[in-house]
Protein backbone atom coordinates (compact mmCIF):
# COMPACT_ATOMS: atom_id res chain seq x y z
CA UNK A 1 0.00 0.00 0.00
CA UNK A 2 1.35 3.43 -0.90
CA UNK A 3 0.73 6.84 0.63
CA UNK A 4 1.19 10.01 -1.36
CA UNK A 5 0.00 12.59 1.17
CA UNK A 6 2.44 13.20 4.00
CA UNK A 7 1.62 16.86 4.70
CA UNK A 8 -0.98 16.20 7.42
CA UNK A 9 1.44 15.13 10.11
CA UNK A 10 4.37 17.28 8.98
CA UNK A 11 3.98 19.98 11.67
CA UNK A 12 3.05 17.39 14.26
CA UNK A 13 6.50 15.80 13.82
CA UNK A 14 8.29 19.05 14.75
CA UNK A 15 6.32 19.19 17.99
CA UNK A 16 7.13 15.55 18.79
CA UNK A 17 10.86 15.95 18.10
CA UNK A 18 11.00 19.04 20.34
CA UNK A 19 9.19 17.13 23.08
CA UNK A 20 11.66 14.23 22.71
CA UNK A 21 14.67 16.51 23.31
CA UNK A 22 13.01 18.33 26.24
CA UNK A 23 11.94 15.12 28.01
CA UNK A 24 15.37 13.54 27.40
CA UNK A 25 17.12 16.49 29.07
CA UNK A 26 14.64 16.57 31.95
CA UNK A 27 14.91 12.84 32.62
CA UNK A 28 18.70 13.09 32.69
CA UNK A 29 18.96 16.23 34.86
CA UNK A 30 16.27 15.62 37.51
CA UNK A 31 17.56 13.71 40.52
CA UNK A 32 14.33 12.49 42.08
CA UNK A 33 13.68 8.91 40.98
CA UNK A 34 9.91 9.26 40.61
CA UNK A 35 9.98 12.37 38.43
CA UNK A 36 12.98 11.05 36.47
CA UNK A 37 11.09 7.95 35.45
CA UNK A 38 7.91 9.85 34.66
CA UNK A 39 9.88 11.99 32.17
CA UNK A 40 11.70 8.91 30.84
CA UNK A 41 8.34 7.25 30.25
CA UNK A 42 7.11 10.34 28.40
CA UNK A 43 10.33 10.41 26.35
CA UNK A 44 9.94 6.80 25.24
CA UNK A 45 6.23 7.35 24.57
CA UNK A 46 7.00 10.31 22.31
CA UNK A 47 9.69 8.33 20.45
CA UNK A 48 7.12 5.63 19.76
CA UNK A 49 4.58 8.27 18.68
CA UNK A 50 7.22 9.54 16.27
CA UNK A 51 7.49 6.00 14.86
CA UNK A 52 3.74 6.09 14.47
CA UNK A 53 3.94 9.31 12.45
CA UNK A 54 6.46 7.58 10.17
CA UNK A 55 3.75 4.94 9.52
CA UNK A 56 5.44 2.23 11.59
CA UNK A 57 2.38 1.42 13.65
CA UNK A 58 3.58 -2.04 14.69
CA UNK A 59 6.68 -0.66 16.35
CA UNK A 60 4.52 1.22 18.84
CA UNK A 61 3.52 -2.11 20.39
CA UNK A 62 6.60 -4.20 19.56
CA UNK A 63 9.12 -1.78 21.10
CA UNK A 64 7.10 0.11 23.69
CA UNK A 65 6.00 -2.91 25.77
CA UNK A 66 9.51 -4.41 26.27
CA UNK A 67 10.88 -0.91 26.96
CA UNK A 68 8.20 -0.32 29.56
CA UNK A 69 9.07 -3.65 31.20
CA UNK A 70 12.75 -2.72 31.23
CA UNK A 71 11.93 0.68 32.72
CA UNK A 72 9.88 -1.02 35.44
CA UNK A 73 12.78 -3.17 36.64
CA UNK A 74 15.18 -0.20 36.36
CA UNK A 75 12.75 1.87 38.46
CA UNK A 76 12.53 -0.86 41.13
CA UNK A 77 16.30 -1.19 41.21
CA UNK A 78 16.77 2.60 41.48
CA UNK A 79 14.25 2.77 44.33
CA UNK A 80 16.12 0.05 46.20
CA UNK A 81 19.54 1.65 45.64
CA UNK A 82 18.20 5.07 46.65
CA UNK A 83 16.83 3.68 49.91
CA UNK A 84 20.17 2.07 50.78
CA UNK A 85 22.24 5.06 49.63
CA UNK A 86 20.35 7.44 51.96
CA UNK A 87 21.32 5.20 54.90
CA UNK A 88 24.95 5.15 53.75
CA UNK A 89 25.08 8.94 53.47
CA UNK A 90 23.78 9.22 57.01
CA UNK A 91 26.40 6.75 58.21
CA UNK A 92 29.22 8.59 56.44
CA UNK A 93 28.73 11.70 58.55
CA UNK A 94 29.43 9.72 61.70
CA UNK A 95 33.07 8.80 62.37
CA UNK A 96 34.38 5.52 63.72
CA UNK A 97 34.18 6.74 67.30
CA UNK A 98 30.60 7.69 66.83
CA UNK A 99 31.44 11.40 66.66
CA UNK A 100 30.69 13.56 63.66
CA UNK A 101 33.55 14.49 61.28
CA UNK A 102 35.60 17.60 61.94
CA UNK A 103 35.29 20.75 59.82
CA UNK A 104 38.78 20.39 58.24
CA UNK A 105 38.22 16.89 56.92
CA UNK A 106 34.86 17.98 55.57
CA UNK A 107 36.50 20.91 53.79
CA UNK A 108 39.19 18.65 52.34
CA UNK A 109 36.61 16.18 51.11
CA UNK A 110 34.61 19.01 49.55
CA UNK A 111 37.74 20.26 47.75
CA UNK A 112 38.52 16.77 46.47
CA UNK A 113 34.92 16.44 45.36
CA UNK A 114 35.15 19.75 43.43
CA UNK A 115 38.34 18.64 41.64
CA UNK A 116 36.73 15.29 40.86
CA UNK A 117 33.61 16.96 39.41
CA UNK A 118 35.80 19.31 37.35
CA UNK A 119 37.85 16.45 35.90
CA UNK A 120 34.69 14.43 35.32
CA UNK A 121 33.02 17.34 33.54
CA UNK A 122 35.89 18.36 31.23
CA UNK A 123 36.55 15.00 29.56
CA UNK A 124 32.96 14.31 28.39
CA UNK A 125 32.57 17.93 27.24
CA UNK A 126 35.76 17.69 25.15
CA UNK A 127 34.66 14.35 23.72
CA UNK A 128 31.20 15.66 22.84
CA UNK A 129 32.67 18.87 21.38
CA UNK A 130 34.97 16.78 19.16
CA UNK A 131 32.02 14.74 17.93
CA UNK A 132 29.95 17.88 17.24
CA UNK A 133 32.90 19.42 15.35
CA UNK A 134 33.27 16.31 13.17
CA UNK A 135 29.51 16.21 12.57
CA UNK A 136 29.28 19.87 11.56
CA UNK A 137 32.37 19.65 9.36
CA UNK A 138 31.44 16.53 7.41
CA UNK A 139 27.62 16.49 7.36
CA UNK A 140 27.08 19.82 5.55
CA UNK A 141 27.40 18.37 2.06
CA UNK A 142 25.78 15.10 3.03
CA UNK A 143 22.45 16.58 4.16
CA UNK A 144 22.21 18.70 0.98
CA UNK A 145 21.99 15.55 -1.14
CA UNK A 146 18.78 14.24 0.43
CA UNK A 147 15.97 13.62 -2.02
CA UNK A 148 12.83 12.40 -0.35
CA UNK A 149 10.71 9.75 -2.05
CA UNK A 150 7.32 11.04 -3.09
CA UNK A 151 5.44 7.85 -2.30
CA UNK A 152 5.87 5.99 0.96
CA UNK A 153 5.31 2.28 1.36
CA UNK A 154 3.55 1.02 4.47
CA UNK A 155 5.29 -2.00 5.94
CA UNK A 156 2.88 -4.26 7.77
CA UNK A 157 3.67 -6.97 10.27
CA UNK A 158 3.23 -9.65 7.59
CA UNK A 159 5.99 -8.04 5.49
CA UNK A 160 8.32 -7.96 8.49
CA UNK A 161 7.63 -11.59 9.34
CA UNK A 162 8.19 -12.57 5.69
CA UNK A 163 11.47 -10.70 5.61
CA UNK A 164 12.74 -12.32 8.81
CA UNK A 165 11.67 -15.74 7.48
CA UNK A 166 13.38 -15.46 4.08
CA UNK A 167 16.25 -13.04 4.62
CA UNK A 168 17.96 -14.59 7.62
CA UNK A 169 21.37 -12.95 7.09
CA UNK A 170 20.41 -10.40 9.74
CA UNK A 171 19.42 -13.14 12.14
CA UNK A 172 22.72 -14.98 11.68
CA UNK A 173 24.69 -11.79 12.27
CA UNK A 174 22.73 -10.95 15.41
CA UNK A 175 22.95 -14.49 16.80
CA UNK A 176 26.75 -14.39 16.32
CA UNK A 177 26.80 -11.04 18.14
CA UNK A 178 24.67 -12.46 20.96
CA UNK A 179 26.95 -15.47 21.37
CA UNK A 180 29.99 -13.18 21.47
CA UNK A 181 28.41 -10.96 24.17
CA UNK A 182 27.39 -14.00 26.24
CA UNK A 183 30.90 -15.42 25.88
CA UNK A 184 32.42 -12.18 27.23
CA UNK A 185 29.86 -12.03 30.03
CA UNK A 186 30.43 -15.63 31.19
CA UNK A 187 34.23 -15.33 31.01
CA UNK A 188 34.25 -12.12 33.05
CA UNK A 189 31.98 -13.64 35.73
CA UNK A 190 34.14 -16.76 35.94
CA UNK A 191 37.32 -14.69 36.31
CA UNK A 192 35.84 -12.64 39.14
CA UNK A 193 34.55 -15.75 40.94
CA UNK A 194 38.04 -17.27 40.72
CA UNK A 195 39.56 -14.14 42.26
CA UNK A 196 37.12 -14.26 45.16
CA UNK B 1 9.28 16.85 7.04
CA UNK B 2 12.81 17.92 6.37
CA UNK B 3 15.03 14.87 6.80
CA UNK B 4 18.02 17.00 7.75
CA UNK B 5 16.05 18.28 10.76
CA UNK B 6 15.42 14.72 11.98
CA UNK B 7 19.10 13.98 11.40
CA UNK B 8 20.16 16.94 13.58
CA UNK B 9 17.66 16.14 16.33
CA UNK B 10 18.74 12.51 16.54
CA UNK B 11 22.37 13.62 16.62
CA UNK B 12 21.56 16.01 19.50
CA UNK B 13 19.88 13.13 21.34
CA UNK B 14 22.92 10.93 20.72
CA UNK B 15 25.26 13.65 22.07
CA UNK B 16 23.08 14.04 25.20
CA UNK B 17 23.30 10.27 25.67
CA UNK B 18 27.08 10.15 25.18
CA UNK B 19 27.61 13.05 27.58
CA UNK B 20 25.34 11.46 30.19
CA UNK B 21 27.00 8.06 29.87
CA UNK B 22 30.44 9.57 30.40
CA UNK B 23 29.54 12.19 33.02
CA UNK B 24 27.31 10.40 35.51
CA UNK B 25 28.60 7.80 37.94
CA UNK B 26 25.21 6.41 38.84
CA UNK B 27 24.24 3.31 36.89
CA UNK B 28 20.61 4.45 36.50
CA UNK B 29 21.70 7.61 34.68
CA UNK B 30 24.06 5.52 32.53
CA UNK B 31 21.24 3.16 31.53
CA UNK B 32 18.99 6.13 30.72
CA UNK B 33 21.78 7.60 28.55
CA UNK B 34 22.18 4.24 26.80
CA UNK B 35 18.44 4.38 26.02
CA UNK B 36 18.95 7.81 24.44
CA UNK B 37 21.74 6.53 22.19
CA UNK B 38 19.76 3.45 21.14
CA UNK B 39 16.58 5.41 20.44
CA UNK B 40 18.42 8.10 18.47
CA UNK B 41 19.79 5.35 16.22
CA UNK B 42 16.28 3.93 15.87
CA UNK B 43 14.90 7.35 14.85
CA UNK B 44 17.68 7.69 12.28
CA UNK B 45 17.22 4.20 10.84
CA UNK B 46 13.45 4.50 10.53
CA UNK B 47 13.26 8.02 9.15
CA UNK B 48 15.98 7.41 6.57
CA UNK B 49 14.50 4.11 5.44
CA UNK B 50 10.98 5.53 5.25
CA UNK B 51 11.72 8.84 3.55
CA UNK B 52 14.67 8.03 1.27
CA UNK B 53 14.00 4.45 0.18
CA UNK B 54 10.87 2.76 -1.01
CA UNK B 55 11.30 -0.59 0.69
CA UNK B 56 11.72 -0.21 4.44
CA UNK B 57 10.95 -3.79 5.46
CA UNK B 58 14.53 -5.18 5.86
CA UNK B 59 15.65 -2.24 8.01
CA UNK B 60 12.48 -2.54 10.08
CA UNK B 61 13.15 -6.19 10.89
CA UNK B 62 16.77 -5.31 11.69
CA UNK B 63 15.65 -2.52 14.07
CA UNK B 64 13.15 -4.78 15.85
CA UNK B 65 15.60 -7.64 16.40
CA UNK B 66 18.52 -5.44 17.39
CA UNK B 67 16.43 -3.36 19.81
CA UNK B 68 15.13 -6.57 21.41
CA UNK B 69 18.72 -7.73 21.87
CA UNK B 70 19.85 -4.41 23.36
CA UNK B 71 16.89 -4.41 25.74
CA UNK B 72 17.52 -8.01 26.78
CA UNK B 73 21.17 -7.23 27.46
CA UNK B 74 20.29 -4.16 29.57
CA UNK B 75 17.57 -6.15 31.32
CA UNK B 76 20.12 -8.87 32.18
CA UNK B 77 22.54 -6.31 33.68
CA UNK B 78 19.88 -4.71 35.85
CA UNK B 79 18.39 -8.06 36.83
CA UNK B 80 21.82 -9.31 37.87
CA UNK B 81 22.40 -6.23 40.01
CA UNK B 82 18.87 -6.22 41.42
CA UNK B 83 18.49 -9.88 42.22
CA UNK B 84 21.72 -10.30 44.27
CA UNK B 85 21.67 -14.05 43.90
CA UNK B 86 24.61 -14.88 46.15
CA UNK B 87 24.48 -12.33 48.95
CA UNK B 88 22.45 -9.39 50.14
CA UNK B 89 23.74 -6.16 48.69
CA UNK B 90 23.32 -3.05 50.75
CA UNK B 91 25.68 -0.77 48.85
CA UNK B 92 24.58 1.52 46.06
CA UNK B 93 26.14 0.54 42.74
CA UNK B 94 28.07 3.63 41.83
CA UNK B 95 31.36 3.71 39.99
CA UNK B 96 34.43 5.27 41.57
CA UNK B 97 35.08 7.36 38.47
CA UNK B 98 33.20 7.99 35.27
CA UNK B 99 33.22 5.71 32.24
CA UNK B 100 36.66 6.85 31.12
CA UNK B 101 38.20 4.93 34.03
CA UNK B 102 35.77 2.08 34.56
CA UNK B 103 36.82 -1.47 35.41
CA UNK B 104 35.05 -4.72 34.67
CA UNK B 105 34.37 -5.47 38.34
CA UNK B 106 32.48 -2.22 38.68
CA UNK B 107 30.26 -3.07 35.72
CA UNK B 108 29.44 -6.45 37.16
CA UNK B 109 28.56 -4.96 40.54
CA UNK B 110 31.11 -7.10 42.34
CA UNK B 111 33.11 -4.22 43.74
Amino acid sequence: MNITNIIIIKNFQYFILAAIIVFALLSLIIKGIGKKFVFLFLFILFVQVFDLTLYFGELFFLLFIPMALFMLILFLYSLQSEAYSSEIVNDENIGRDGNTKTGISKRQSLRGEAINVYSRFVMPVLFSAGLIFLFVKFSGDYTAKFNAEKSIMLAGFINIANDIFFNYGILVFIVILLIFILFLWVISILLIRKKQ
Amino acid sequence: MNLAFIFYVSFALCIIGIFGAFYFKNITAMMVSAQFIALSSVINFLSFSQILYENSVPILSFVIISMFLILIFQFVIIFYLYSSLNYIKTAKVEFENNLFYFTMEEWLGEK
